[in-house]
Formats: structure tokens, sequence, C-alpha cells
């Protein structure tokens, strides 16, 4: 029995997941590996359930709703790394990588923000 | 005597005048920026559109030229009769001729957004206004490595929408209008962003797309939101799959609300059989098909390196090519010329104006009640009666 559980520990490990809020919806992603470049970045792809693949960098993508001081709220969240990408929507860096995920559903769940989600990268097809 | 020094005198003045002349002369061709000045006038003053040197091989602009049989002949002799090579069909282009009689899209700045382009190449850089690379924030889009491997999609592109009437090569659809040249290869969310930011801001009121993820975040989504608000109409390529994008799991930038999404018609005036499709797909405009006829001929995609089909009928220049990639720039400089008769048209406008005005090509009965069909989405686009709609608003 001890050896099953350990097993089953074993292949849950292997198996790791994330999840972050798209359009309202918990989307469960599944860690497929990691990519390091020479430099000191790293960029970890997971899979969706329909079977796209997604790069993530070390940023949240954040869109705040009406009335909500942005900056603010991000500063609540211990957010220091902050920047315009355009009037409404900010970036933030992440310092932990691996809070990221963990991050963008506690800022959505916030209920302030109108999204809130990692800056993916995605294959671009040429058509 | 005294009349005869005047006369040396009159001599000697327009020696010395024409001497200074010749010497301008000289010093205005030794001057390239004013070379390239000369070079783009004489461009515009040609106004017989069938002297453009390939002009009948562009059966989207002109499928009534009778030259079509003649290209098929070449065509078969160029293939060895690979392939059955059909004419194209005399109704497949997208009634343009009529709709350059009141705009060639003057006045309008269109952003294509894909990975660079020829900026030297010679249908595309009289008609270029700005170039930007949302990759590395440089002005840098051009292939500089002369590797053939490394392509220019965006180059074929932005030829269908600004290739300008100047005797050489192809004619864009608003061959009048003016080009932003943006690179962004990286499918990253910010970069994208920031790509659609520097077409606005730098004065674009259409953008072309013909690339696609087929899973695009809520972020990009809200910036061709606010693009839409703005009155910047956005146009997406649909894919080249043959598939149906209503499909779960998958949400394709030219299927967002905020887009026009672009299908491909082929040489036979009916929908390619590549082309994706779904009930957010708006309209279908010429993208060629190559198993019917030549495809369409565009500028080549790595510029003069010639990497691409040309058959031997068109120099390293141009090729031949098919995709929805190419229908979307085909109308988004439709659009362009909607937006030149109307520059206070909405993106909503644009779009009800396209899908009632389009052409219902293939079968008729294929079509509900709101004047849709699944795979051929309202019709293919109609640029004369597009144009007639857009002023009459007015």
């Amino acid at each position: 029995m001890k050896k099953i559980i350990i097993f089953l520990i074993y292949i849950l490990s292997l198996s790791a997941g994330e999840s972050y809020y798209e359009r309202g919806k918990l989307i469960n992603l599944q860690e497929l590996h990691t990519f390091r470049d020479n430099v000191s970045s790293e960029i970890k792809f997971f899979e969706t359930p329909s079977g796209q693949k997604l790069g993530i960098t070390d940023e949240i993508l954040v869109k705040c709703k009406d009335g909500i001081d942005c900056r603010s709220l991000l500063n609540r969240f211990f957010l220091r790394d902050i920047t315009n990408v355009t009037d409404t929507i900010y970036s933030v860096k992440i310092i932990d990588y691996d809070t990221i995920f963990s991050l963008s559903r506690e800022l959505f769940e916030s209920g302030d923000v109108e999204f809130a989600h990692p800056n993916f990268i995605k294959q671009k097809r040429k058509r | 005597m005294f009349k005869l020094f005047i006369v040396y005198l009159s001599l000697l003045f327009l020696f010395v005048g024409c001497s200074d002349v010749k010497t301008s002369i000289i010093e205005i061709k030794n001057d390239t920026t004013v070379q390239e000045q000369v070079e783009d006038n004489e461009e515009l003053v040609i106004n017989d559109i069938t002297e453009e040197a390939y002009y009948k091989y562009l059966w989207h602009i002109d499928s009534k030229n009778s030259s079509e049989k003649k290209i098929a002949q070449e065509m078969s002799r160029a293939l060895d009769d690979k392939y059955q090579i059909n004419a194209v069909d005399e109704d497949a282009d997208i009634n343009i001729l009529d709709a350059w009689k009141i705009t060639k899209g003057k006045g309008v700045i269109v952003a294509v957004i894909d990975d660079g382009a020829d900026v030297e190449h010679e249908d595309l850089k009289a008609n270029i206004y700005l170039t930007y690379n949302a990759d590395n924030d440089t002005n840098n889009v051009s292939n500089t490595s002369n590797d053939i491997s490394h392509s220019l999609h965006g180059n074929s592109c932005s030829g269908f929408i600004v290739a300008p009437i100047n005797g050489k090569g192809i004619i864009g659809t608003a061959p009048e209008s003016k080009l932003i040249v943006i690179k962004q290869e990286e499918g990253n969310d910010i970069k994208a962003i920031k790509a659609f930011e520097y077409a606005k801001e730098h004065g674009a009121k259409v953008i072309s797309c013909s690339w696609g993820t087929e899973y695009v975040s809520e972020a990009v989504v809200a910036e061709l939101k606010s693009l839409y608000d703005l009155g910047i109409t956005v146009l997406f390529a649909s894919g080249n799959d043959g598939k149906s994008l209503d499909r779960a799991g998958v949400y394709d930038e030219s299927e967002v609300e905020w887009v026009i999404g672009v299908g491909a018609s082929g040489e036979n005036n009916d929908v390619t059989s590549y082309s994706n499709y779904g009930q957010s797909i708006d309209i279908i405009a010429p993208g060629g098909d190559a198993y019917l006829s030549t495809g369409l001929l565009g500028l080549d995609d790595s510029g003069t390196q010639g990497s691409t089909e040309n058959y031997g009928l068109v120099s390293n220049s141009y090729s031949f090519m098919n995709g929805t990639s190419f229908s979307t720039p085909i109308s988004a400089g439709v659009v362009a010329l909607m937006y030149s008769v109307n520059p206070d048209i909405t993106p909503a406008q644009v779009r009800d104006i396209l899908i009632s005005t389009a052409d219902k090509v293939g079968s008729t009965a294929s079509y509900n009640s709101d004047g849709f069909d699944e795979k051929r989405a309202y019709g293919k686009i109609d640029a004369y009666k597009a144009v007639l709609s857009a002023k009459a608003l007015k």
C-alpha cells in the first residue's frame, strides 16, 4: 500500500499543473518543459486542456475595472515593477517566477480586475 | 563696337548660365534623395493600370482580362502539364476597377503587422510611411542578412495593399494609401499589444494581420476592443487548414468580435477548400488556389531573392502564392478605400457594409436568411459597392 501511495505521489509530481482565469473561467494547464536561454531568463511551457501550448514569461498582464486605481491595487499585492503597456493595461514583473499563477488568480479573485493573466508566448502561425 | 561688346557679354553670360545649369543637373543626379523623389513622381503620373508589368496575372483585380487562358497555357508549359490548369472565372475579381474611379486610397494609412518587409522593393518603397520592429524596439524591419531561408511573409502581404501604379510588377488594392510596416514575429502578448499601439499612435486607420494563434489572450482582445472604439478597423486571416473554428478550446484572433475575419476565395469564384470558416468569420476575398490555376501574383516573400514560385513567368521580385494571408490584405486595401471616401466611418459600419454588399458566390441556396453561409461567410467582398456605401454614409 505504501508503495502504491509513493508511486501515486511520484506520478502526481510528474504531472504538475497550474491554472489561471481566462474570460472568468479557471483554465487548468499541464506543465510541459522549461526553456532557458543563454543569459538568465527561463520560460516554462504549459498545455491547455484543448492542446494549445503556452509559454509564460515573468510578467502578468492586468486590466482593472472602471473606477479602480490599478497601481494602488497592484501595490496592495506588493507588486512594484509596474509598466503601462497601454492606457489601461499594465504589465507587472514578478520576482518569484513560481508565484505567477497564484498571483494572477488572487488578482482576479479580488473582483477589481477585468483580467489578470501571465504574459503568454504562443505559436504565431503565418497564414 | 559697343554693340559687339554687348553681344559678347550676352554670349558670355549665356555660356556661364548654361554651365551653372549643367552643374546643377549633375548635382541633382548625384543626390540620390532627389533622384528617388523624381522616380516617385514619375511613378505617380502613370495612370494606365493595364501597363503594369504583370497586369495580366492580376485576376483578383481584373478577372475579365482576356489573357487568363493565355496564362493557363503559359502555366501548363512551365509546369510540364503537371497540374490540370483551369482558366479563371470571369467574375473572380472583387469589382475594384470601378472603385478606383472613385478613390485609390489617398490619405489613408494602413499598418501591416507581420514578420517585416523588404523596404527597398521596387513595388513597395514609394508607399512606405514608417517602419517599426516591436520585437526589439527599433525601426529595422528588413531581412538584412540576405538569408534566403528567412522569408518576409509581410512583404507579400504589404504589396497586396499598397503596391503603387508605377508600371512595375503588381498593383495593391489601395495603391495610393501609405503603409506602416510593423515587424512582430514573437508570439508574445506584450509585444503584440505594442505593435497595435504603434499603429494606433501613428495614424493607422486599418490594420492587416495575416497570422493567428487560435488562442487569443484576454489582454489582446482588450486591445482590439480599444482600437475598435477608437475607429480603427483590424482584419485577421482565418487560416488555411480547411477547418471550422467553431470548436471547443479554439478562440482565434479572426473570431474576435472587434475584428473583420477574412477567408479565401479562389480563381473559380468560390470559397477555397483550405479556407478556415466559422460563425465569426465575416467575408471571403481572393486568396488564390494553386490547384485551380496560378494562385495570386504578389511580391516575393524574400524580396528580390526569389525563394518561392515564379514558374519562370515573372522576375525574382514576384511570385505566385495562395492563402488567407493574402485575402486579408486585399480586403484591408478595400477598407482603406472606404476610409478614403469617408474618414469618419466606424469599424461597425465598415463591417455592416462589407457583409451587406458582399457577392453571394457559390450556391445562393446555401446562405441562410441572414445572408450567411457557414463556409463562405457573408460572401466575397465587393470593393465598388463597399466604397459607394461608405461614401453614401458621409
